[in-house]
């Protein structure tokens, strides 16, 4: 798939990491499946709730300090994610916390985050861009739809768009 | 007259590889419609009219509306000359940040509809692109338009800063006709289909 595509540039060679924040394991398991399917994705973590999001992204979000330093997973292993793809209905901190956390620190501002939800509610979309989300993807009832969103998704965010760190 | 009926088995073709279906009448009032269409075909927002009860209801579709930000002749050029091609939006032109500056107050004035996506160029004649970004997100009714930054360089700094300020996505121009035109392409397709408020 990718060998084929001719927007393909230099800067796009860079492997990513993508953060997946979804409490709906089917809906997860179709995301990572996708995303796999790309080679520029070098890892899609996936996490539950809002915490484990946070905590994916650093103590230094929720603790408020000077952000140069990463601390990701078990054992200390920094991760540095390029891509947020982040789900709304979280149980304990709920998306519309996690967005604002981690657009309102300077460590985190600039890492795109796409929303992916189930409502399509105006002052739900409106919220979500006012509080900084990069997209705001609806899911659609339908697998196959939904696998084409995905990809769609994917595709421009790992193919076309140019993502810090590159 | 097109007849609608609740069910996806009974949606209706209006062109080629595109049907439509009733999803739903929400209070009486609106209609929430269903469209079927392969990936390459564009699907714009529609503006619904009220029902009043046993009147037809009337659709109207508003074109998508894309401000381009560019200096570059020939880039300029590329860019509305894809989109007059291959999709059905409306296009305005404007090559520095004066003319920026300008377009956001009529906009706020109402003598100019809101766009529903911008691509700028992040570097103008007269303003830098992260400057721009950080006074359309200072206007309230500009704060949700998706905003994409091209640029000919990818400097890792220039995208941190113009994604830091508020762009939704930063875009590398490519050197090659084809793989920048594919680009401006992919661009409004997903934005098209990401979801955003009339």
């Amino acid at each position: 798939m990718d060998a084929a595509d001719p927007t393909l540039s230099a800067a796009s060679t860079t492997l990513i990491n993508v953060l997946l924040v979804e409490d709906d394991a089917a809906h997860a398991k179709l995301v990572r499946r996708a995303m796999r399917e790309f080679d520029h994705v070098l890892s899609i973590r996936h996490v539950e709730d809002g915490h484990a999001a946070l905590d994916a992204l650093g103590a230094a979000c929720r603790l408020g300090c000077g952000a140069d330093s990463w601390t990701g997973e078990s054992g200390g292993e920094e991760r540095r994610y390029d891509l947020i793809l982040l789900d709304l209905r979280l149980p304990g901190i709920d998306g519309f916390e996690v967005l604002r956390t981690l657009k309102s620190h300077d460590a985190t501002r600039r890492i795109p985050i796409v929303i992916v939800s189930t409502s399509d509610r105006r002052e739900e979309i409106e919220r979500c861009y006012a509080l900084g989300a990069n997209a705001y993807v609806c899911k659609p009832i339908g697998f196959e739809e939904w696998l084409r969103k995905v990809r769609a998704l994917a595709s421009f965010w790992i193919h076309v768009a140019g993502l810090p760190g590159r | 007259m097109l007849i609608l009926e609740r069910s996806i088995d009974k949606a209706v073709c209006i062109g080629k590889d595109v049907r439509i279906h009733l999803i739903e009448v929400i209070n009486k009032r609106r209609v929430k419609l269903g469209v079927e269409a392969p990936p390459d075909v564009p699907v714009w927002r529609s503006e619904m009219g009220d029902w009043k009860g046993d009147e037809p209801i009337s659709l109207a579709c508003e074109r998508f509306r894309i401000l381009v930000i560019e200096d570059d002749v020939a880039q300029a050029k590329i860019i509305t000359r894809t989109l007059a091609n291959a999709t059905t939006a409306e296009v305005e032109l404007v090559k520095t940040g004066r003319e920026v500056y300008e377009a956001c107050d009529r906009i706020q004035r109402g003598e100019e509809d809101r766009p529903d996506l911008i691509l700028m160029d992040y570097r103008l004649p007269d303003a830098r692109g992260d400057e721009l970004v950080g006074h359309i997100r200072g206007i309230e009714m500009l704060r949700q338009v998706p905003i994409v930054m091209l640029s000919c360089a990818d400097s890792s700094s220039e995208v941190s800063g113009c994604l830091s300020a508020g762009a939704n996505a930063f875009i590398s121009k490519a050197e090659e006709f084809d793989a920048f035109r594919t680009s401006v392409l992919r661009i409004v397709d997903f934005w098209s289909h990401a979801q955003q408020v009339a």
